[in-house]
């Protein structure tokens, strides 16, 4: 999608149409830019820019909130429209995915007509235009949607992928920084061209391991496949406090709620696990990663809730140590069904699916644990 | 203690009740079985891990010597069968066993006598008679299906229901689900009084199972709330009861099919076998696509993929559902018609595999159809 947060705030506000709209916060907010539309970043407005500076550079620029429910709504509704055109869909954002349409020709007739009627379904349905890049692989594809961004369509074909990268600049690789790229300009290497002629063995005098990965890329050799939910090995949710937390309680609650965040997950892709890990960073920068396995699958936050707990109450002793960073994983998935949940599962999953269907309704936060909440003194 | 007998009988009868025996235990004693010897009832052999308890009879033994020895079971066993004499002989003293064969001696350490937990006997009331080849098929049928985590409690069984003249198993694992009836005759469990409902353990079935192989008619059967004991001509096994709930399997048997298709047996489990071999070690999962007296079977993999077709005879819309290949050849192995009912409600819903009762008995009526359920394999 192009500029995505940008461009919603465009379409709920209509009168903000070619207006530099900068979406992250009061222009003399402590914080980043999230998202600016194309009419900013003719001031060199970008994201992860402070937003202090990007005032600077766009005094008459339009500084919103960010409202990340309304986008996560839009989101769903893209990606329901690529659940449409090809079941081979990889998030990579909330506004990008990769779409395998290996096997969709027939239904479409070809690749570069599937990108069209994507494009135009969006547009039709939502009001936003979003950009596609059609090639053979991933990471070509990638490059080829940021080509010529807004509400474009790039295609790469078969056979020219090598002709397509070479004369574009190092900087488009996956991976390569301004530190990165300069040191590649200090070696003669300004164009994925260049780089694809390049001895590995050289390059990796220059830059370690990933040396033969990079080559390979910028010769359009990408042999990932599109991975989809379905086929992913985990599904977690982690959460870094604003500031290092000490109160146990407090990170506990904070377990409570990305347990559950799983667990709606989880059941959203018809899935089960059986095996559930924390992962717990205290401040400075110790990481520590504990996992329990269970003895039967489950789908509910209830279960995967008493086993984070567990797991954190029992197997992180470093009690008081000021916590930065908490999370909770699950793997070992299986899509097997079950004919019945044992015991007071079953009635922790009636429950936890009635809370789905409200939160698919209302939002995320319309429907919480009592325990997650913040207890107030008094 | 003496006696002599025919080796290769005795090796068998040791073999099961080795079996019935503590694999491993803190105490010694209950790694053993009791041998018992009398001059007119011949020999006992009897074991117990204090869940299910054995007791056999071996009436063709010429005892010399009276008395009762406790031997390591296993190490008896296993020297049974490793000699190949037709005839042995077999000594006590000192609580000293030895085994005298043509070419040596095998002296076994035996253990207090006294030490030797109690062999529960066979309850004289509450007993039924169910044919010795039914309750063979009640557990062949259902045992399959427990649950093999060895943490499942209850669902590591197999629930037991008697009453209104008849015996009901169900076994489930949580995705699985396999069920039959049979009938049983007399005495108060068979009676039309409210019967019992236990779960029994997979060890102790299996011991009613082989000691029913022996028997070509009926063998008395008795189940309370605590015990479940079955009593052969020339054996009785106790088992006792498992603690926990069991789900309730008429709420999970699907009543209604709105599709059913009917597929041969032995040609539906070697498609699945072939097939299966491709599914990927994420999903393990096969996709079975019903079509107009047709089905195909495909699965794939990191490795490659595979589709087979087969006759069957359906009439309904296309359907595609995923399972688990090796729940549904578990539970085709267990059928013995020619072609199951394949009954299901779509792609999240539990299919149910229908064994018509098949046999020489003349009122086979559909209470004696074998059941099972499976749950699908979500797929995209």
């Amino acid at each position: 999608m192009d500029a995505f947060y940008a461009s919603v705030e465009e379409l709920d506000d209509p009168s903000l149409k070619g207006k530099p709209v900068i979406v992250g916060g009061p222009k003399d907010a402590r914080g980043v830019v999230s998202a600016a539309s194309y009419e900013a970043r003719k001031y060199g407005v970008h994201s992860a820019l402070p937003l202090r500076i990007a005032a600077r550079r766009c005094p008459h620029g339009i500084f919103l909130p960010v409202r990340m429910n309304r986008y996560a709504e839009v989101s769903r509704t893209v990606f329901g429209i690529f659940e449409r055109f090809s079941p081979q869909v990889e998030p990579l954002s909330v506004d990008e995915a990769f779409l395998d349409m290996t096997g969709c020709e027939r239904l479409f007739g070809g690749a570069v007509q599937a990108a069209e009627a994507l494009r135009a379904t969006i547009l039709d349905e939502c009001g936003l235009t979003a950009s596609v890049g059609v090639a053979p692989n991933k990471f070509v594809a990638k490059v080829a949607s940021d080509l010529y961004k807004p509400d474009a369509l790039v295609v790469a074909f078969p056979g020219k992928v090598r002709e397509f990268l070479a004369p574009l600049p190092v900087e488009r690789m996956w991976g390569v920084g301004p530190r990165g790229a300069k040191s590649m300009h200090a070696a003669g290497i300004r164009t994925l061209g260049d780089l694809a002629g390049t001895s590995i063995p050289h390059l990796r005098r220059l830059f370690g391991v990933g040396a033969e990965r990079l080559v390979q890329l910028a010769r359009g050799m990408d042999a990932r496949p599109v991975v989809t939910e379905r086929s992913v090995k985990s599904i977690g949710h982690e959460m870094t406090f604003a500031e290092d937390v000490e109160d146990r309680e407090v990170v506990e609650r904070t377990l409570i709620g990305l347990c559950d965040k799983v667990a709606t997950r989880l059941r959203k892709h018809g899935l089960r696990t059986r095996i559930v890990t924390i992962k717990v960073r205290y401040a400075p920068f110790k990481t520590l990663t504990r996992r329990l396995t269970l003895s039967a699958s489950t789908c509910t936050g209830a279960d995967i809730k008493t086993a984070a707990l567990a797991l954190y109450r029992d197997k992180t002793p470093e009690r008081g140590r000021p916590v930065r960073l908490i999370g909770v994983s699950t793997s070992g998935f299986s899509a097997q069904s079950a004919l019945f949940e044992e015991g007071e599962a079953q009635r922790a999953l009636a429950l936890e699916r009635a809370a789905d269907a409200v939160r698919a309704r209302y939002g995320a936060a319309s429907l919480r644990r009592a325990s997650v909440l913040r207890s107030t003194p008094g | 203690m003496q006696f002599t007998c025919d080796r290769a009988r005795l090796a068998e009868i040791a073999g099961l009740v080795a079996q019935a025996a503590a694999g491993k235990s803190t105490k010694k004693v209950f790694e053993c079985m009791r041998l018992s010897a009398d001059a007119d009832k011949g020999l006992e052999l009897a074991s117990t891990d204090l869940e299910v308890a054995v007791c056999y009879r071996f009436p063709e033994v010429r005892v010399d010597e009276a008395g009762v020895e406790v031997i390591p079971a296993k190490l008896f066993s296993d020297t049974l069968h490793s000699i190949s004499d037709e005839t042995i002989s077999v000594v006590s003293s000192n609580r000293k066993l030895t085994v005298q064969t043509d070419g040596g001696f095998f002296e076994l350490e035996g253990e207090d006598p006294t030490e030797f937990p109690e062999i529960p006997g066979f309850p004289a009331e509450a007993t039924a008679q169910v044919g010795a080849q039914d309750l063979r098929t009640l557990v062949r049928k259902t045992i399959f299906a427990t649950a093999r985590e060895a943490t499942r409690f209850a669902l590591n069984g197999v629930r037991v229901t008697t009453g209104g003249g008849r015996m009901t198993f169900v076994a489930t694992d949580g995705r699985r689900l396999a069920v039959l009836g049979k009938t049983i005759e007399g005495g108060p469990a068979a009676a039309d009084g409210p019967g019992v409902s236990v779960i029994l353990g997979v060890k102790g079935l299996q011991q009613f199972e082989k000691a029913a192989a022996a028997v070509d008619g009926a063998v008395d059967l008795a189940v309370s709330e605590r015990f479940a004991a079955l009593k052969t001509p020339l054996a009785e096994v106790t088992i006792r009861v498992v603690d926990g709930t069991f789900p309730e399997h008429k709420e999970i048997v699907p009543e209604q099919c709105e599709r059913t298709a009917t597929i041969p047996v032995e040609r539906l489990r070697n498609c699945l076998n072939q097939v299966s071999k491709f599914a990927s070690v994420e999903t393990q999962s096969v996709v079975l696509h019903f079509k107009p007296d047709q089905l195909v079977i495909s699965a794939a993999g990191g490795d490659g993929r595979a589709e087979v077709n087969l006759g069957i005879e359906y009439s309904g819309p296309e359907e595609r559902i995923g399972f688990n290949p090796a729940y549904l050849i578990e539970g085709l192995k267990a059928m013995d018609a020619d072609a199951v009912e394949f009954g299901f409600n779509g792609p999240n819903s539990a299919a149910r595999l229908v064994d018509r009762a098949t046999g020489s008995d003349v009122d086979q009526s559909p209470a004696d159809d074998f059941t099972y359920v499976v749950m699908p394999v979500i797929i995209d």
